[in-house]
């Protein structure tokens, strides 16, 4: 059951002045804050004395500052599986305290932390590895009416009133100390405090592209996130010929967009996409998108604007190379949209040679399409002719488009 | 049967009656229903009980009497200029729902006489002009009003519901006023008013509810079981008290200032400050009459002022019957007022306060121009005090030696004698010991103390508690943060010292640690024990109440006693052989932390610590329900008051918060018990 975390070499590197330290360190770390109604710490030990070696109990206490702190919505626990001690012997309780515990009694301030009580003997108490950190648990401080649980922590003090830190005594040291004894270390241990790491909140590379189907595809990507609830996007039209942009509307946000959640309080970042399939949208005009993020106390922070244009035409571009042509040829063309497509060839007099495509969906995109004339077609002049269909209205024609061919025999 | 009643009742000279309105309907069976108004111009005699109805008796021609029967009417009412004559001493005539006595209207009743009204009392006439008795009682189970410009002799209250003065009152009450049970509801608006020299008697269940309007003077006497707080019947400073008379079992608190100028009679005690934020003063002007204390607890405690001091060089008796100035031949040299405070059962302030009975007087004296005379003066001071040994709550001499107590004055240079003391006397028969002291020349604070070279028997003691004792001393965190008690906690081990609720330190001294109580016992088990409350300061000296001096044990006899030491959460101590108690001279420290072996359980009873590379002993901390063992209840409690702070016991480090280092204080003692038996 006991276990030594993998995080001695990733937190050393953290806390330079480790390598300093004698006799026992206690650090509260607190984690980078994901969501504002949750906050958890890690609460390790370090010993580097050889004085003692299994750890029994303590009293560890942190409080928050006086002025942000809602405590009476506060509530504490120890997030389930952070802990290497084992149950059967260790008993931890998890506290917040904003006034007296019983009533009438004195009291000095609110305060939150864990009081952890260990097996009455030195074999089930928990070794202790020398200089390795060991997290002894992890608390979860969570605000029972979503406020944002404030994260600058800090121990209790003075140390030797609130904190308690004791290990079990192997054997008798008569006449001061009997085996199993719980002999205090609080006035030598040393409480350190790693408080959370707040990185610039950074949003990068805030792109619109046109993608087809009336669609917009915003992107972009944080390099670190500070705080973040999540984003919100707000999509102006820019009519033709104008500088102006009107008609705002908000577009999507992190409350009703799961993919627009931020990471709260992250060194890492992460590439978020939001696409902008509204049909309001009309060929041919512009659309200009606002990135804005909240943070955890409501307040809006704007990163930026980019514009996308919804093309005139849904075939863009139609040619074929070689032309002229002998017996074959490539006609390339683009589709800006979806579309169910038909390509074909006619003679000079109208009359249809060959069908290369009936209606068939195609997807938004470049392509190219090789035809071979028949051995039979004589000399002259083609028109090859491709028209676009809605997908979902294959008897409107939505765009045509012409191309003369040569054939030369 | 009715009818045959009806017919019974005879109608004297004259007898008239008019039915309004309608025809008379007189039916009796003991009652006369009467549905209308009986008018009455003769003398009436009626056999039966009880007259329904109205009945007014309106004899009107002077020089005549009207007698009237003594019955239960209904609605009764007197007019006219006839007097009436209520003679029935057997019974009082009583009015169910009202009485009605016109202006004019006199009644005459002998001395057993009385009217009850029982509802509405109206009277606008004039009981006994030529004598001073006359019962009129309210004694109602509902509120009752009264009102009218009648004249009272004697008005008696005696309804729990009580009684409301209507219409704006009038009536004045000459002789007496009774509140026996119920508040008689006055006001500025509607009241009554007291006639020179009338009295009030109050009752423990009686009161009134305002001021009424007073005479040149009045009398006031409290009487029943209980204690009674005065009210608005004590008159203001200018209207003289001719006699205050307390007859209750458990005394007066005045709650205003009172000048009483005949005659003052106690039979219980009378508090002139009743709390703290509360000084009144009862000022006495009589020259010759001298307070009259009825029963060994009948003292006036508090503020004492006598304005008129008899000139027939004889004593001026104060609070007690003991405490008294007397001046000396010659005279009063111009003290025109003196005043004592006396303050009983209250400890004197440090220094020396264990060689003090518990009771502190404040002199101070005027002039004929209200100047304060401080110095120069030369009288008498007579003192006594409560000596009762076996009621230590009361006891104020609590085992000084009686002998070699002096009166002693504060002054720059602490307490010092005052005049000359002789040796007090005890009155075992009414717990009093008093003295007197002559030469006495100045006034201010005095208090009853040893004499400066009266030896006290001392025991200089240091301990150490495991708990709070951190790198070589103890720590005063309970002190520092203001959570150690005035006046030890009422539980082990303080309970066992019978003076505990008395005792109160303010300020607390520095460098203290705890409250402890030393134990001195003839025999290990049984025998005589001695229990004294005391500091254990930082550095383990247990010491007096001041902070600094060694215990002093008043009223121990000097000899061999085993010595413990008792705290609240760690376990008691006691020495394996008897010490020799001495006088404070020659006594020397006992200090119980470097031997284990003066200790009975030797190391066993104590709790090894290091201190700068040697050893010191403790007290075993961690006994949180001071039973006497560190057990698994200890733990279980220690668990359930996690993160308490104050003054608990299960802070057993007494660091002031619990945590887990006063579970392992208590864990690290694990099943060991205290050898001391209780």
């Amino acid at each position: 059951m006991r276990r030594v975390l993998p995080i001695g070499l990733s937190l050393l590197t953290l806390f330079p002045l480790w390598g300093q330290a004698q006799g026992t360190v206690v650090t509260a770390v607190v984690l980078p804050q994901s969501a504002p109604d949750t906050l958890e710490v890690d609460l390790l030990v370090q010993r580097r004395t050889l004085e003692w070696e299994r750890w029994i109990n303590g009293t560890l206490t942190l409080v928050l500052p006086d002025s942000l702190t809602p405590w009476q919505t506060l509530s504490v626990e120890v997030v389930p599986g952070s802990s290497p001690l084992d149950t059967t012997f260790y008993r931890l309780e998890p506290f917040v305290l904003w006034q007296p515990p019983v009533p009438g009694t004195q009291w000095t301030r609110p305060r939150l932390g864990v009081t952890i009580y260990g097996p009455p003997d030195f074999p089930s108490s928990q070794l202790i590895p020398w200089d390795t950190l060991i997290r002894l648990v992890r608390l979860r401080i969570l605000s029972t009416d979503g406020s944002w649980v404030p994260y600058q922590l800090d121990w209790a003090r003075p140390l030797e009133y609130y904190q308690g830190l004791a290990y079990k005594q192997r054997e008798d040291v008569l006449p001061w100390v009997r085996a199993d004894d719980n002999l205090e270390i609080v006035a030598r241990a040393e409480y350190r405090l790693q408080p959370m790491r707040v990185p610039a909140h950074v949003v990068q590379d805030f792109r619109a592209e046109y993608v087809g189907d009336r669609t917009v595809r915003l992107s972009w990507r944080t390099a670190s996130e500070a705080f973040n609830r999540g984003f919100v996007l707000v999509r102006w039209w820019k009519p033709f010929n104008t500088t102006e942009l009107v008609d705002s509307v908000l577009l999507a946000d992190w409350q009703r967009v799961p993919l627009l959640r931020g990471l709260g309080t992250s060194d890492t970042g992460r590439s978020y996409v939001f696409l902008d399939t509204d049909a309001a949208k009309r060929r041919g005009e512009d659309y200009c998108y606002d990135l804005w993020s909240t943070d955890f106390s409501g307040r809006l922070r704007y990163h930026g604007r980019v514009c996308a244009a919804i093309p005139h035409a849904v075939i863009s571009f139609a040619q074929t190379d070689p032309n002229p042509f002998t017996d074959r040829t490539v006609i390339r063309y683009r589709l800006e949209d979806r579309v169910l497509l038909s390509i074909k060839v006619y003679d000079l007099k109208g009359k249809e040679l060959a069908t290369l495509m009936e209606q068939r969906e195609m997807q938004r995109g470049e392509y190219t399409f090789e035809w071979r004339t028949p051995a039979y077609a004589s000399q002259g002049l083609y028109d090859i002719v491709l028209i676009a269909y809605p997908v979902d209205d294959p008897s409107v024609e939505l765009s045509r488009a012409i191309i003369k061919a040569q054939l030369i025999r | 049967m009715k009818g045959e009643d009806a017919l019974r009742w005879v109608l004297g000279v004259v007898l008239v009656l008019s039915v309004v309105p309608a025809p008379a309907q007189l039916v009796s069976d003991g009652v006369i229903y009467n549905h209308g108004t009986i008018v009455i111009r003769g003398n009436a005699r009626i056999q039966q009980d009880t007259v329904t109805g109205t009945v007014i008796y309106a004899w009107d021609r002077e020089g005549v009497n009207q007698y009237v029967p003594h019955k239960v009417y209904t609605d009764v009412r007197f007019t006219g200029r006839t007097r009436k004559m209520l003679l029935d001493t057997a019974r009082p005539l009583i009015a169910l729902q009202r009485f009605v006595s016109d202006t004019g209207t006199v009644f005459s009743l002998p001395v057993k006489a009385a009217i009850i009204a029982r509802g509405t009392a109206v009277h606008g006439g004039f009981i006994n002009p030529e004598y001073l008795h006359g019962q009129f009682i309210l004694q109602g189970e509902q509120p009752q009003d009264l009102w009218g410009r009648g004249i009272f002799r004697e008005l008696k209250l005696d309804n729990v519901t009580g009684a409301d003065v209507r219409n704006g009152g009038g009536f004045t009450v000459t002789t007496r006023l009774e509140l026996r049970r119920g508040v008689l509801r006055n006001s500025p608006v509607d009241n009554f008013r007291l006639a020179d020299s009338a009295v009030i008697v109050r009752y423990t269940e009686g009161a009134l509810a305002a001021a009424p309007i007073f005479g040149r003077d009045l009398a006031l006497r409290y009487v029943g079981p209980g204690r009674i707080e005065s009210g608005p019947e004590v008159p203001p400073e200018t209207i003289p008290v001719r006699m205050l008379s307390v007859e209750t079992d458990s005394g007066l608190v005045l709650r205003s200032s009172v000048t009483v100028s005949d005659s003052l009679v106690l039979s219980s005690p009378l508090w002139t400050e009743p709390d703290s934020s509360e000084r009144h003063v009862l000022t006495y002007t009589a020259e010759q009459n001298d307070p009259i204390f009825l029963h060994p607890d009948a003292e006036i405690i508090g503020t004492v002022r006598r304005t008129r001091l008899r000139t027939d060089g004889e004593a001026v008796i104060f609070n007690n019957p003991y405490t008294y100035v007397r001046p000396s031949t010659k005279g009063w040299q111009g003290v025109a007022a003196l005043q004592i405070r006396v303050l009983p059962r209250t400890q004197p302030w440090h220094p020396q306060s264990q060689r003090k009975v518990w009771r502190v007087f404040q002199v101070a004296a005027w002039d004929s121009t209200s100047t304060p005379v401080g110095q120069g003066l030369d009288f008498r001071f007579g003192y006594g005090w409560r000596h009762l040994p076996r009621e230590p709550q009361r006891d104020e001499t609590r085992g000084l030696p009686l002998q070699a107590l002096v009166l002693q004055r504060w002054t720059q240079n602490g307490w010092v004698a005052a005049g000359r003391s002789i040796p007090p006397v005890l009155d075992t028969l009414t717990g009093w010991a008093y003295a007197y002291a002559d030469a006495v020349y100045a006034t201010g604070d005095f208090t009853i103390g040893l004499r400066d070279d009266a030896r006290a028997l001392q025991l200089q003691l240091a301990a150490l508690l495991e708990g709070p004792y951190r790198n070589g001393s103890m720590v005063d965190d309970l002190r520092q943060r203001g959570w150690l008690p005035e006046t030890p906690p009422d539980i082990y081990p303080y309970n066992l010292d019978p003076m505990r609720p008395y005792i109160r330190v303010s300020p607390l001294p520095d460098s203290v640690v705890d409250w402890v109580v030393v134990e001195l016992r003839t025999l290990l088990t049984g025998g005589e024990r001695y229990y004294r409350t005391a500091f254990i300061r930082r550095d383990g000296r247990i010491v007096d109440l001041d902070g600094k001096s060694p215990i002093t044990l008043p009223g121990l006899e000097q000899g061999a006693y085993y010595v413990a030491v008792h705290h609240r959460n760690h376990l008691a101590i006691i020495t394996a052989e008897p010490v020799e108690i001495v006088p404070e001279t020659q006594s020397q420290l006992l200090a119980l932390t470097s031997d284990p072996s003066r200790i009975l359980g030797g190391a066993g009873a104590l709790r090894a610590l290091r201190s700068n590379g040697q050893t010191v002993w403790a007290m075993i901390g961690g006994d949180v329900n001071g039973d006497g063992r560190v057990d698994a209840e200890d733990l279980r409690l220690l668990q359930l008051w996690q993160h308490v702070e104050g003054y608990t016991n299960a802070d057993a480090d007494l660091s002031g918060i619990v945590t887990t280092r006063d579970f392992n204080v208590s864990w690290n003692n694990r099943d060991r018990s205290s050898v001391v038996v209780r």
